[in-house]
């Protein structure tokens, strides 16, 4: 058993696409100035990932919200 | 919606998939009548392929933000949706004023302004179908839980956008009894996310 798993994880390794599609996927590539003690800042500071109001013409200011 | 950052301080208290960072955010709130929602997108590096077969995959867990005295309910509730429309943002809405003029911008929701007369609208219907939503209800906040699956990109796919897509009604909650009223909702973190082109000996592997 202990061989089929590391064949296996090569299989699905090789078999995959080696191109993630999405950019920025871990968020660790990110600007901007974070809260010190919270470690927090808006989600676009992750370019490009940006949040958005939840509906057209709407959705708050996310950038105030803190936690 | 924060981007928060685990630098390994004694008092941060929940560590990303990988790296030192992650998403936060609102999947859902705990209220039959204000339904509201924390969407967030990007743009792909390219366009997916038309005919193509695609793994989305993405790792999830609970927030728990202790060091604020809030805590979360656990839900069902946060799928991904993929769309060909413009996007739109706090950007797109500061430059345009009125986001639902912008030709094909995506709608998630219907609002309803009327309720209770907040001013505050309120989401009264869902109008998307997610490609990929969660399968389990998220109320682990030490554990990561995969989320993977396959979509079929019957067009040219280049916007992914992270949203709920269901009515209260229709969402699986874990109550925290201790909870107050204003922190009901279902705060999740998202972690390596991934959508990969796949192949057909991986497709037959996967049947298998």
């Amino acid at each position: 058993m202990k061989n089929i798993i590391p064949l296996f994880t090569l299989f699905l390794t090789v078999s995959l696409n080696a191109q993630n599609l999405v950019p920025n996927p871990s968020f660790e590539v990110y600007t901007g100035i974070f809260n010190d003690f919270m470690h927090n800042a808006d989600l676009e500071y992750a370019t490009p990932w940006f949040d958005t109001p939840a509906y057209p013409g709407g959705g708050g200011n996310p950038r105030l919200y803190k936690h | 919606m924060p981007l928060t950052l685990y630098n390994k301080d004694t008092y941060e208290f929940q560590t990303p998939k990988s790296g030192y960072a992650m998403a936060s955010f609102f999947s859902c709130n705990y209220n039959e009548v204000i339904q509201t929602s924390e969407p967030f997108q990007i743009r792909l590096k390219e366009q997916m392929e038309v005919g193509e077969i695609y793994q989305v995959s993405f790792y999830i867990k609970k927030a728990n933000y202790y060091n604020s005295g809030e805590c979360y309910y656990g839900s069902d509730e946060l799928g991904i949706y993929f769309h060909t429309d413009t996007i739109y943002g706090m950007a797109y809405e500061s430059e345009h004023e009125d986001i639902s003029k912008i030709e094909n911008a995506l709608n998630l929701y219907v609002m309803d302004t009327t309720i209770w007369g907040n001013p505050y609208p309120v989401l009264s219907q869902f109008l998307q179908t997610p490609d990929v939503a969660l399968d389990t209800l998220i109320n682990d906040e030490v554990n990561w839980y995969l989320v993977t699956d396959t979509v079929y990109a019957d067009k040219a796919y280049e916007f992914m956008t992270f949203a709920r897509f269901n009515m209260f009604e229709n969402i699986q909650w874990a109550i925290e009894e201790d909870c107050i009223w204003g922190t009901a909702v279902s705060a999740m973190l998202v972690d390596d996310v991934s959508v990969n082109l796949v192949n057909e000996e991986h497709i037959e592997a996967v049947q298998a």
